[in-house]
Formats: structure tokens, sequence, C-alpha cells
């Protein structure tokens, strides 16, 4: 057969990692791809039904095929079906990651929490006053206690208001939503509703079955918030940081620990008891100690908030074990591949699993809890150590081209930045320099890794792109960590690659913040449950301007996504009004009704829709049309 | 590929089979004693005589194209067979194992196929057995009066494949494959 090898990924520190996999005759999710060729067309285009036994129903795309299921369903309400079930697993997925905090917030304040602390009570009282929870004369345990009182509510709310969603939704947008009657009530029966629609014989309408999803995305992004925010209040809130990514950051002479997965609360203490156990690791021969690095969002939590080098996004997470340098993996939740058991049994390292609701078979499982968190923190490090005698110093190749990057860019760090130009209001300098064109529109990057395209290269190049035209570019998750890895988040890349006018901006921003030269080209603003960082800032402009998110030159793009919650996410951002760009063909073109709808039809009622463009300069093409669009309807 | 030969083959429109690897399934199954349920449930393995293929952005199956067969020359052991209908068949039952065949074939289209023996109980060392596998058609299958019921065709839920004498087919599904 005539097939030449293709390119797996731009990152140069995984090439290598990859031929070192190959050397070792280990397994790598491109293997996998490979021996998955060719998927299933019925799969790909979302005309698979397996909601009841009667199934698989498959309805044929190309003609002589059957066109209904057995039980009649078509390819419409087949194809939103499916849709609808993704987004529910995509929100449970956020809301179980807010209620492990707001669960940890509200243990705190009874004292039950012995590990966490109030880290940022700035950012409570701020979070306090948005939730309209009275903080007169109240002590700080007591305020806490009802911000976790009142997001825990949130989940089951029946009556009155839903405090994070009011928080998070602009007054215009929710108007909308209202008038739409896609307003969820809170955040957990919006997905068991979801999920209810979808059973055998329920509900067939695929326009009413995707406002269903429409109203799952309204919770869902009003979760986001209530986790990152809740997560500030625990941790910090994030501030510009200097650090380094790639697989490079693994250290030959140092006991290394890998974070992988989503949620902070484990990995925060983590981090507090290995710096307590260096001199143990030293004392085993590790002349650098322990060296904590990151994969995926954990990696970014740990990146935003200490400055922790991020090691690998989700498709280079198996090559940070091929390093043969890491003693242990430890894993939480959400994007782990169950790969990584089998990867580290090639080498020494040990898998450890923490959750009790994510085990992962044939990794060794520590409960870990709020209550006992540091003594579980102590024993999974007691095991990375003690795996360190066991690596086997032939197997150790770790690549050698570290990036610098700079995370931390919450909200309140690009307010705070801003506030150095203008102390009375801050958001005046973005806006005016959007007016005046030095900044043509904001681009969001989000979402994952996947092996249909070539690994990072997406994210690269339409950075590239939209960065000479003077695009703002923010990323978060595991785009986040292609840019990061790739030097995009430095200063130097802003000198190469800006264009003028927003070379001017991050300059002059920079320089009044005090970090003599501009901002970092892309501005990391964390993991992807972050991702409301950006709303927040949106929502800010907005409001200034007196309009709706629909109206603003910004819009979103997930290049490479994969996971429901990336599609979850994709979908909030479209039904808050703004262009977004996936880059992956989605599994739903099977059905004409839902591609236009989803692609066209929503623009009408919502004023935002999703974009498919798979090459991504075509990509950074429309994106930009999509920006002058909307700055010609503002008159800007 | 210049050769006329009128023998009946397998072609699958690429622009219609969306690589579902039901014909592959119905292959195995075809050539096998189980039904599907006791085979899944069973663990056994079962290998197809098609192998569905991805080229470029298109995906088709390659199989036997049923050509002049070299194979058939090849075969010392008298196990290949011209049926009348134009099928060159395999009597696996009589196959040794010798890959004659397996080596003669231009496009690749007979599998060597390890079967599962029992461990020696005279401390020997365990013996490999492989056998031919090629595409015929599900020969098995044929009708009283001549009609095929190769089971990829019944089983292709896009209509993608065809059997035909074409030799024009022939030179396509080839050059698909990269002949
Ligand atoms: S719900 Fe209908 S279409 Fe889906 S598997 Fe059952 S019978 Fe088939
Ligand atoms: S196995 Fe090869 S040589 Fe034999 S008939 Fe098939 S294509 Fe021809
Ligand atoms: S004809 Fe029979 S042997 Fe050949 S590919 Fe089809 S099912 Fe397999
Ligand atoms: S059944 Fe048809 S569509 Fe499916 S893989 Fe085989 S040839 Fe392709």
């Amino acid at each position: 057969m005539l097939e030449t090898p293709r390119i797996k990924t731009v990152d140069i520190s995984a090439q290598k990692m990859i031929f070192k996999a190959e050397l070792d005759k280990v397994e790598t999710a491109w293997d996998r791809y490979d021996a998955m060729q060719p998927q299933c067309g019925f799969g790909e285009t979302g005309l698979c039904c397996r909601v009841c036994w009667k199934g698989p129903c498959r309805i044929d795309p190309l003609g002589n095929g059957p066109k209904k299921g057995i039980c009649g369903a078509d390819a419409d309400t087949i194809v939103a079906r499916n849709l609808l079930r993704s987004l529910c697993v995509g929100a449970s997925a956020h809301t179980e990651h807010a209620r492990h905090i707001a669960h940890t917030l509200y243990a705190l304040s009874e004292n039950e929490a012995p590990a966490y602390a109030i880290k940022d009570e700035h950012k409570l009282l701020d979070v306090a006053k948005r939730l309209k929870i009275d903080t007169e004369g109240r002590s700080i345990t007591e305020i806490a206690k009802e911000v976790a009182s009142v997001s825990l509510e949130d989940f089951a709310r029946f009556h009155g208001e839903f405090r994070w969603l009011n928080a998070v939704i602009n007054p215009l947008r929710k108007a909308k939503f209202e008038a739409l009657g896609i307003m969820p009530q809170n955040l957990d029966s919006v997905v068991v509703n979801g999920l209810a629609r979808t059973h055998v014989g329920s509900e067939s309408d695929p326009l009413n079955l995707l406002l269903a999803g429409a109203r799952v995305a309204i919770a869902d992004v009003s979760t986001m918030a209530m986790g990152t925010e809740l997560s500030d209040i625990l941790f910090g809130t994030p501030q510009p940081t200097m650090t380094t990514a790639n697989l490079s950051v693994l250290k030959k002479d140092a006991i290394n620990i890998a974070l992988h997965g989503h949620n902070p609360l484990l990995c925060e203490i983590v981090c507090d008891v290995a710096a307590t156990m260096n001199d143990e690791a030293k004392r085993l021969g590790a002349s650098e100690g322990i060296n904590i690095v990151g994969v995926c969002c954990t990696g970014n939590e740990l990146m935003m908030r200490h400055g922790i080098p991020l090691a690998a996004n989700y498709l280079s997470q198996e090559l940070t074990i091929i390093t043969g340098a890491v003693e242990a993996m430890i894993v939480d939740t959400q994007c782990i591949m169950p790969a990584v058991v089998e990867t580290a049994n090639n080498y020494h390292t040990v898998v450890i699993s923490t959750l009790d609701d994510n085990k992962m078979a044939g990794a060794t499982h520590i409960s870990f809890h709020p209550e006992t968190a540091i003594e579980g923190a102590r024993k999974i490090v007691q095991l990375a150590l003690d795996a360190y005698s066991r690596r086997d110093p032939n197997k150790v190749d770790i690549p050698t081209n570290t990036q610098k990057a700079i995370g931390g860019f919450s909200y309140e760090a690009i307010i705070a930045a801003l506030q150095m130009v203008d102390k009375e209001n801050p958001i005046k300098p973005l806006i005016d320099n959007i007016v005046n064109g030095n900044i043509q529109g904001v681009v969001l990057f989000g979402g994952c890794n996947n092996t249909r395209v070539v690994h990072d290269y997406n994210y690269i190049t339409m950075t590239k792109e939209l960065a000479k035209r003077n695009v703002l570019v923010l990323a978060t998750g595991c785009a986040a960590g292609a840019l990061a890895k790739f030097g995009f988040m430095t200063q130097q890349a802003t000198e190469d690659y800006a264009g003028d006018g927003l070379k001017t901006v991050l300059t002059a921003i920079g320089q009044a913040a005090g970090i003599g030269g501009p901002l970092p080209l892309v501005l990391n603003m964390g993991s992807c449950v972050d991702n409301t960082r950006a709303v927040r800032l949106a929502n800010e402009i907005a409001n200034t301007l007196g309009v709706d998110l629909d109206s603003l030159p910004v819009c979103v793009s997930a290049p490479e996504l994969m996971s429901e919650k990336a599609q979850i996410i994709g979908t909030w951002a479209t039904v808050l009004g703004l262009p977004v760009h996936i880059g992956i063909v989605p599994q739903i073109i099977g059905s004409p009704f839902v591609t236009s709808f989803l692609t066209q039809g929503i623009e009408e009622t919502l004023g935002g829709k999703f974009i498919v463009e798979v090459d991504p300069i075509e990509a950074a093409n429309k994106l930009y049309t999509e920006i002058q669009k909307r700055r010609q309807k503002l008159g800007i | 590929m210049s050769d006329v030969v009128d023998n009946i083959f397998i072609y699958t429109d690429p622009e219609r089979c969306m690589g579902c690897h039901s014909c592959e399934l119905a292959c195995a199954m075809s050539h096998s004693s189980y039904d599907f349920n006791s085979a899944v449930l069973a663990g056994v393995v079962l290998i197809p005589r098609n192998k569905v293929i991805a080229i470029k952005n298109q995906t088709t199956t390659a199989q036997c194209v049923q050509c002049e067969a070299p194979c058939l020359d090849a075969c010392k052991s008298n196990c290949m067979t011209r049926e009348a209908v134009g099928v060159i068949k395999i009597d696996e039952e009589k196959c040794i194992g010798c890959k004659l065949c397996f080596k003669a074939c231009t496009y690749d289209s007979i599998t060597m196929v390890e079967i599962p023996q029992e461990e020696p109980t005279d401390g020997k060392k365990k013996r490999k057995k492989l056998k031919a596998f090629k595409c015929d058609l599900c020969f098995d299958r044929i009708d009283v009066d001549g009609s095929l019921h190769s089971a990829c065709v019944e089983a292709c839920p896009t209509d993608a494949i065809i059997i035909t004498r074409d030799n024009s087919y022939r030179i396509k599904s080839l050059s698909l494959r990269g002949y």
C-alpha cells in the first residue's frame, strides 16, 4: 500500500519521545489510532443509535439503506439525541468537579478540612457580593460557609434565584433565554431532564432536543464558573508567573512526579506535602529533590497558581512516562488515558489513582478525601520516592528544549494589569484599543488534542495567522498547553508574531504593569474549566458598552477538540452569542437538520454559531471575517 | 494488471464504503460454525478473508481479486481449485501451511493464519500450525442454481460491495490498493 508516514505532532519534545517509544516498543495513542483505521462511518456521522436494545440502528446516509431506526426515529432525531447525551455527560463532568470543590469549601467552614484554607479572602468577598451574600460584620468562615451553601443549593435549587447563573449570565442574554424558554432552574436536574428526553420513545423533535442541549449549556457555564471561582478562594487567584513547558521540564536528577487530571483539590496538597519531603528525596540520591510537573488541566491549574512547569497536554500524556524519568503519575479525573497504566508497566513509573469514583484499572489506588488530605498525599509521595530506586538509568532520555512560558492571566490579573494604564476604569484601555483597531478582536482558544489532526499544529498555525492580524489571543486547557509548549506565552513571541497594533497594546500594558516589555502573545487563562474567566472579561466589555455578547468581535476556537466537556463548552459559547470554530468534523453531520441549525439557524435566535473548518489557515480567515462583520455592525 | 480474466470477484466502491467493518465481521462469521452472539460470548477469534482499508480519505476493502491465479499453480498440496463459477478456492482442511501460495500471490491477498494448537503432552516443543486464508466469495454458500451469497455483500449497509466479472473493476480495485 502506498502510505507515507504521517506527521504526528509539531511538539519537538513529543516527536523525540514518539521515536523513543518505537525503540522501547511501547505503544502510543498514535499506534492505536492507526490500528483503529478506518473508523466507522455511522459513528462519525452520529447515525448509530444505541439508545435501546432493539438497536443498534444505523441510518444509511448514502441512499439505499434504512432511513429510520426500528422504532421509527429518523436521522435528525438520532443525531440530536446522541448530541444531547454527550452534552449531558460533558456538563456532568463539570458539575462533579465544581461540587467536589464546593463540598470542600463547606467542610473547611465546618473545620473538617484541615489541609485547606481560604487563601484569597478578597476573592471570597468578591464572590459573595456577586452571589448577593451579605458580608457586613461577618467572619470569613461564616461568609465561606454561606458561599458554599448557596453553591451547593444551586445544584438542586427548586425555588428562588439561581445564584451562579445570575452571577455569570448578563441581563440582556438572560432575557433572550427567558424568551426562548430555555432557562435552567438548577445545575443537576437540567442534566437529568436532558437525559430523560433521549429515552426510547421520548422526545423526537430534533429542534426541541437541541434547545434542551442549549439549556444544559447555560447551566454548565454557571457550574464551571463556580468550579473556578471557588478554587480561587481555596488556592489563590492566579497572577502572572514565569514557568517552563514541554517534556523537557522533567529532570534527570530529581524524583519526578507528574500530576494529571483536572481537579486542584488533590494536586495542591501533593505540592505542599512534596515540599516537605525534599530532603528525603535527596537522601535517596536525587540531588535535585522532588520535581513536580503538570499534565493536562491539573498542569494548567498548577502552572497558573504556582508557576509549576507543564510537561504535556492531552496527547503527550503517555510520552511523559516514556521519558523513563517519571517516578509517579498521580491522577484525579477526566482526560486520563486508561493506556497510561500499561505505558507505566514498561518503566518503573507508578500510576496512582486517587478518587473513589475515578479508579483506573491496573493502577495503584490511594483514596483521597479532603478530611485526610495530608496523610493521603504523604502516602502518594512516598510511593514516588520508593519507585525512584527502581528507575533504570538506561531507559531515561529527557528532551532538552525547554520553553519559557508566562501563565496566570486570570480575569483579576488582566484587570490588575489594565489598572496600571487606567486606574479608575481598567476596561477602558481595552475597549479603546478595540475601537481604534489596534486590537481587531479577541479569539479564545480552548479544547483538547485529537489524533485526527497533527498534535498542536492547528493551535500554532491559527495563532500565528490571527496574531499578525492584530487579534488578541487567549487560551485555556490543552490549547493553552500547546501554545505554552510552543513558546507563544512569552514576550519574545509578541515581538515575533504580533501585528503592529497588537504589539503596541501588549507593550503599553506590559510596560505599565512593570514587566519590562510586552505581555506575552497568548494570555493563559487557565484550565478548561477556567473558560468562564474569559466570559467574565467579555461580559465586562459588553456591559460597559451596553451591548450583549453577540455584538462583540470575540470568537472561540477549539481546533483540536474531542471530549464531551469541550463539546458542551463550545455549545455554551455558541448559546452565549459567540462564533465557535471547531477543527474536527463533529459527529452530527448525518442529520441535515442538526447540521444546518447549529451552523446557521441558531445564529438568528442566539447570535452564535458553529463554524466547522478543518484547515487552520482557512479557519483563521473565517474567524477574522466574523470579527470584521461584528466590527462593522458596531460601527467601528 | 493487463491480463483479462473472466473469474468472478468482489469490488467495493470507495465512494459508498463507510468503513464500518460490517463486511469483515460477516466474512469471519461466514467461514465459521458459530453464530455471532455465541462467538462473541465465547471470545473465539474469527478471521475475515477481507480487510477494510483506508486510502487517503476513502475506505474500501481489500481481498482476493480472483485473478489468473499463480497461487493455484504454486500450491504443491493440491488444495486450491478453480471452481466452475470462476472462483479460486482453498480447501483449508487440506492446507499444510507451506506458504507457497502466499508467496505467489501478486496482490498480497492470502493471509497465513496461525491455528491454535493444543499444548503437546509429550514434552515436545509446540509447533506452529499455519493455514492459508483467502476470499472465496463464500463459495460454501452457493445455491443449486449457481448464484453466490457472499456474506460481505449481504452485510454491507451501504451496498458498497458488488460481485462482478468486469475486468475494469479489477483494475480499479487493484490500483486503489496501490498496485
Ligand atoms: S431507540 Fe430506536 S433507533 Fe435507537 S436503537 Fe432503539 S429502535 Fe433503534
Ligand atoms: S490469491 Fe492472489 S494470485 Fe491467487 S487468485 Fe487471488 S489474487 Fe490471484
Ligand atoms: S466473498 Fe466471502 S470470503 Fe470473500 S470477502 Fe466476502 S465474505 Fe469474505
Ligand atoms: S460493510 Fe460496506 S461500508 Fe462497511 S466496511 Fe464493508 S464495504 Fe465498507
